[in-house]
């Protein structure tokens, strides 16, 4: 074979491979555009493999070099490709004759979804270890691999997710700097932090919810992003979603605010009402947050739509204006909710802190037509009236501290109560489920109000 | 939930195969097109026309009834021989409308198929809210396409023997659906209807409906409040359209209960009805009730035998269930019996027989969880019970639902989304530097989308970027300009003409709309990839799509007929033929000389289309002067031309080659087509000249020759080739005399309709 028509085969064989990684990264493998692509590379390689026993192909660089010629302008049109194999440590693929299409399947899955089993087709697994799959392929090696570095396993114990917590906030404030000082926030620290708080949800929701009930009055901006990706995973969880979808679900939630890094400190942090004019700067913040995030390298293509969406509601209304929606998707909606819902929880500079069951009424404000009401009922009985963590006064006058909410009425959650009504701290807390409280026995049997924890010095959050 | 394949029927012959194919691949894509563009848009009339004579096609021997399966299509029982990945592709969209046999009865007009690619290119749902396709196509009138819809009760019959479970999923699937779109509950009720005529399948089917929910994820409330729907769907349902029925139907409901599992028995007899939709008042029947009161003592019998054998024993459900069915201890005490009498006829040989029953017969008698579970533990049971009861009656999302939420994040949709968003950016963003990082993002995108073969979604973009440089007096349109230009000058056109070599045909003229779009200034780069192409129909395509850029692409045809392959040399022939007019004629006339038969081919019909003169004495002057392989060719193809304005090309040949030997053949072949074509003297005179021309030497020959030009005469309608063969006729010499009288006494032969030569 001629050097010209092996250089050919050589570049339409990499641009196969290209077609067929993005073809599985958009789609479902079973559709025809996966199918196809697949069926092209098949067809590719089986050609090359007529006259060779094997092709090798070395990303060195920024340079392509498949058996020993270097592909001319590779970097141009397969950065994408060489940037995703080199993030998963792959330098070097050789394919052996007798290579199968599966094989090549489940190449092509195994690098487009690291985090997926190659045997599973959709969202909602559990994280697989990409590389050793791919050691397992008979006719197809990967060379100079560097396993990706694993999340450290938070435990499901308060305490360290209290820690895990506590990081999140500071993680998520360096990724707000990059983004404000780079232009675009590190994915990779967002990831990382993603995954850990995606494990925390599976592992103790509760606890992970009762944190995000803190309020912390200097750091706003970056526990509310870290709140709004765990209520929103939470939402995503308690869906049944699992896996990669719930985890960009989770990024995306992280991220929905990024574009106010843009957005001018004095408007940003203005104590009184926003002027006509500086409303609609502040409004910007969703066109910059979706370009913010639309450029950045890994970043979820999920994230910047949530960004961009999430100030819209279902009934047509919100910003950015000009833009109009059949219906919204489920991560924008979840995404939402959280948002409004810790917005108007947290203690802010312009706005007094509400309490939960109001907020939940303005929720369902618009006679419900802004939000999914079903969501909003989800939401409701996922966190109860009262979320877990809460400090709250019983109607006989004892003060005690939400455990879980109780779906069936969220009124009536199960408490700890940790006070006497003659404010006698007590020694051994004890628990009471409010719903099963007998209405004509003694014993408290409903909660009258919310209590701010830091006027009666304590720290609800050592009682769960 | 992905169906199995479907087991490979009989090949088709090769015929009917290639006939349904070819409808396949034209009805997929038309009816993607249909759903993309306006009725007048020129894609669409492409599509049209395709479909349309497909369609003919197919009706050729006559009426083609194809049988719909979840992933195949078949004709009289028979599929593909290989898969056929179009054919494919329609037998899901049509299984996805419930179309279980289409049947081309006659030819449609485009108008008629358009009207029918409407309907089939609308959403399940849209579709079943009216009525379904099948209903939609009937009330049409048109009476050209027979539509049959899926037949529930059929395929559940089916079930019961072959175990096609997939037919299972998709009813259960309607039935969700239906049950979601409250009050829509045709057909897939009136299909369990037919069903619920036999008790053993009804029991086979709530089995299904719980296997399908568990595999749902749905926990084991929501399965039996699906169970529970369901059935007291049914009840309503039959009480609603089939009252004379009801008792009959909950008759046979109460023995398929009766083959239920005690789980499922306890919910229909136990639980409270579910909860009417909104909007609805009717009451609603005391299905439990109903059943109790229908549970024979023969059906509790058998009921409790076939538990306890299975479990082998009485677990504390199939007791509970027995103390709940039959309170009453003197009515227990006659079914145990005769339960007994009856396993023991069954399995009485068993030597654990004895054990088994007795311990049963003791806890379904005595059954009471008192004494398994301390007071505490008790109170937290019926407390758990209490609040499980509670959490089902708020946790009522549906599976239905859920899905349809989660569907909103699936890799298709978020793909569309990002496009959405692109667009939005595109349109609101009114910062000119964001506008321009917003552009580099499309550009990247439709690279991207390109490269992968989504041209539906490439193609909105580029529409965007395009109309955005189009605006020549603002800074984004410059910015967009710029964009385009990077497009040309990048990958797009690779990654087209990769896609192009697996495209269907309705992808392809999506590619050649996204390049029209891009403009003439994809002209060259496209030239130079077809210069550089070597698979066939990629060459094609991007022949047909330079076409479609008229003149601006006609330069490039120099660069292409210089090209090695030969396939591009006919694209180049292509190019000449539909750009060049007359003005191609030296650049056709030398690639007449061409080293490949089918280029100098392609070139002489070239030519002969240009159909001037000019055109004509190009060809005779090739004849003349060209090379023997040239006049070769062009002997070969003028054999079969239909055209009077070749008549002076055989004249030519006639009068200037030899016809000894070999050559025979070939002018007794130009005689004959001189005769098909000529409508004028001076063929005539040459005729003439040949019937009376004779070799004493070669008598044979001679006569072989007077014959052709005798009949050559004959074919000609003017009045001097008649007179010609009668004076032949009445006073030539022996053997041509003979040759005319022959030839007269042969009906004149019909011509074929002519072109005219240019007056």
């Amino acid at each position: 074979m001629d050097p010209v028509t092996r250089l050919r085969m050589a570049d339409e064989f990499m641009r196969r491979l290209g077609a067929a990684l993005r073809g599985a990264q958009l789609y479902a493998p079973s559709h025809p555009l996966v199918q196809r692509a697949l069926d092209g590379l098949n067809e590719s390689i089986t050609q090359m493999l007529t006259d060779q026993p094997s092709i090798a192909i070395g990303i060195l660089g920024q340079e392509v070099i498949v058996g020993d010629m270097p592909l001319p302008r590779a970097a141009e049109s397969m950065s994408e490709m060489i940037r995703r194999l080199k993030s998963l440590g792959i330098e070097r693929i050789v394919f052996d004759r007798g290579v199968t299409p599966e094989e090549l399947a489940t190449l092509a899955m195994t690098i487009a979804h690291p985090e997926r089993r190659p045997d599973q087709a959709g969202p909602g697994v559990e994280p697989s270890d990409p590389l050793s799959v791919l050691g397992d392929l008979p006719h197809i090696r990967v060379g100079r691999i560097q396993a990706e570095k694993k999340v450290e396993k938070s435990a499901a114990d308060v305490a360290t997710i209290r820690r895990l917590y506590a990081d999140a906030s500071n993680v998520a404030a360096s990724v707000w700097e990059m983004a404000k000082t780079e232009g675009t926030p590190d994915p990779r620290a967002a990831r990382a932090l993603v995954d850990s708080l995606a494990q925390a949800v599976s592992a103790n929701r509760t606890a992970l919810i009762a944190l995000t009930a803190l309020k912390n009055y200097d750091n706003y901006t970056f526990t509310h992003m870290v709140n709004v990706s765990i209520l929103t995973m939470s939402q995503a969880r308690a869906l049944g979603m699992d896996g990669s979808t719930l985890r960009e679900l989770g990024l995306g939630a992280l991220m929905h605010d990024i574009g106010k890094v843009r957005t001018p400190t004095e408007i940003l942090n203005k104590p009184d009402k926003l002027t006509h004019a500086e409303f609609a700067i502040m409004r910007m913040h969703v066109v910059d947050g979706a370009e913010i995030l639309r450029r950045t390298q890994e970043m979820p293509a999920i994230a910047p739509v949530i960004a961009f969406e999430h100030h819209l509601r279902l009934d047509g209304t919100g910003y950015p204006f000009g833009v109009s929606r059949a219906g919204l998707n489920l991560g924008t909606m979840l995404c939402s909710i959280a948002d409004v819902y810790d917005a108007m929880r947290s203690q802010r500079a312009y706005q007094q802190a509400f309490p939960s069951d109001r907020i939940l009424e303005v929720m369902k404000r618009s006679d419900g037509q802004q939000f999914d009401q079903h969501l909003v009922r989800r939401f409701t009985q996922l966190l109860g009236i009262y979320p877990p963590g809460n400090l709250v006064r019983l109607d006989s006058g004892a003060l005690a501290v939400v455990l879980a909410a109780h779906a069936a009425d969220p009124h009536k959650p199960r408490v700890r109560v940790i006070q006497t009504a003659t404010r006698d701290r007590l020694e051994v807390p004890f628990d009471v489920n409010l719903w099963e409280m007998p209405a004509d026995g003694a014993g408290p049997k409903s909660i009258t109000s919310p209590l701010d924890p830091a006027e009666y010095g304590i720290d609800p959050l050592s009682y769960l | 939930m992905t169906p199995p394949p479907t087991p490979q029927p009989a090949p088709l012959s090769p015929d009917t195969a290639g006939r349904l194919s070819e409808f396949a691949k034209a009805c997929k894509a038309a009816t993607r097109v249909v759903s993309m563009y306006p009725p007048s848009h020129p894609t669409i009339q492409a599509a049209l026309s395709r479909i349309t004579e497909a369609g003919k096609q197919a009706v050729y021997n006559g009426p083609l009834p194809i049988t719909v399966l979840p992933d195949a299509l078949l004709v009289g029982g028979r599929g593909f021989a290989k898969p056929d990945p179009a054919a494919a592709e329609l037998a899901s969209l049509l299984h996805q409308q419930l179309i279980g046999e289409i049947t081309l009865l006659s030819t449609l007009g485009p108008d008629e198929w358009h009207g029918f690619l409407m309907l089939l290119a609308k959403s399940p749902e849209d579709a079943r809210a009216m009525g379904g396709v099948a209903h939609a196509w009937t009330t049409s009138g048109n009476k050209s396409i027979s539509l049959k819809e899926i037949d529930y009760s059929e395929v559940l019959r089916e079930r019961a023997g072959s175990g096609e479970s997939a037919s299972w999923d998709r009813i259960l699937a309607t039935l969700s659906e239906e049950q979601e779109d409250a009050g829509g509950l045709e057909p897939g009720m009136a299909g369990m209807l037919e069903m619920a005529q036999d008790s053993e399948r009804l029991a086979q089917f709530a089995e299904r409906l719980q296997a399908h929910g568990r595999a749902s994820g749905d926990d084991s409330i929501q399965q039996r409040k699906s169970l529970l729907e369901l059935m007291h769907g049914l009840a309503n349902y039959a009480a609603e359209r089939q009252p004379e029925e009801l008792d009959a139907v909950l008759n046979r409901m109460a023995g398929a209960a009766a083959q239920m599992s005690p789980d499922m028995l306890l919910t229909l007899i136990t639980d409270p009805p579910p909860l009417q939709p909104l909007g609805t008042s009717a009451p609603r029947m005391d299905l439990g009730g109903e059943l109790q009161a229908r549970l024979t003592d023969e059906m509790l019998t058998t009921f409790l035998v076939e538990n306890v054998v299975k479990d082998r024993g009485a677990s504390n459900r199939l007791a509970a269930a027995f103390q709940t069915l039959v309170p009453d201890p003197e009515r227990q005490q006659s079914i145990l019996a005769a339960a007994s009498e009856q396993a023991e006829a069954m399995f009485g040989q068993d030597p654990q027989f004895e054990s088994v029953w007795t311990s049963s017969t003791q806890m379904l008698t005595t059954y009471s969880d008192s004494q398994f579970v301390s007071d505490d533990y008790a109170s937290e049971l019926t407390s758990a019970r209490t609040l499980a009861m509670d959490v089902e009656k708020i946790g009522d999302d549906p599976p239905v639902r859920i899905r349809a939420w989660v569907s909103t994040v699936s890799d298709e949709e978020v793909r569309a989304l990002d496009q959405r968003l692109l667009l939005d950016l595109l349109n609101i963003e009114a910062r000119t530097d964001a506008w321009a990082g917003v552009l580099d993002l499309a550009v990247g995108s439709i690279d991207q989308l390109l490269l992968v073969g989504d041209l539906a979604l490439a193609a909105q973009l580029v529409d965007a970027v395009v109309g955005a440089s189009q605006k020549t007096d603002s800074v984004n349109g410059a910015y967009a300009a710029a964009g385009v230009a990077r497009m040309v000058d990048g990958s797009l056109v690779r990654h087209l003409a990769l896609f192009l070599r697996q495209a269907t045909d309705g992808e392809a003229g999506l590619a050649a709309q996204i390049c029209r779009t891009i403009g003439p200034s994809l002209v060259e780069p496209l030239a130079d990839a077809l210069a550089a192409e070597d698979n066939v129909r990629t060459v094609r395509r991007l022949r047909d799509i330079l076409i479609g850029f008229g003149t601006a692409a006609r330069q490039y045809a120099d660069e292409l007929r210089t090209s090695p392959n030969p396939a591009v040399r006919r694209a180049a022939v292509d190019l000449l033929r539909a750009l060049g007019g007359e003005a191609a004629l030296p650049d056709l006339r030398g690639l007449l000389d061409d080293r490949d038969p089918q280029v100098q081919r392609e070139a002489l019909r070239a030519i002969v289309q240009i159909g001037t003169n000019e055109a004509y004495e190009a060809l005779e002057q090739a004849l003349k002067n060209g090379k023997p392989h040239t006049r070769e060719a062009i002997l070969q193809v003028l054999g079969s031309l239909r055209d009077e304005r070749a008549a002076p090309l055989f004249v030519h040949l006639l009068s200037h080659t030899g016809y000894s030997g070999a050559l025979e053949a070939d002018y007794l072949s130009s005689i004959e087509s001189l005769g098909r074509v000529a409508n004028d003297e001076r063929s005539v005179a040459t005729l003439k000249d040949i019937l009376q021309r004779g070799e004493w030497y070669a008598p044979g020959r001679t006569a072989r020759i007077r014959t052709a030009a005798a009949r050559a005469l004959r074919a000609i309608s003017l009045p001097s080739a008649e007179r010609v063969l009668s004076e032949a006729a009445a006073g030539g010499t022996g053997g041509v005399k003979r040759a005319a009288k022959a030839a007269l006494a042969e009906p004149a032969p019909t011509r074929p309709t002519l072109r005219k030569a240019a007056q």
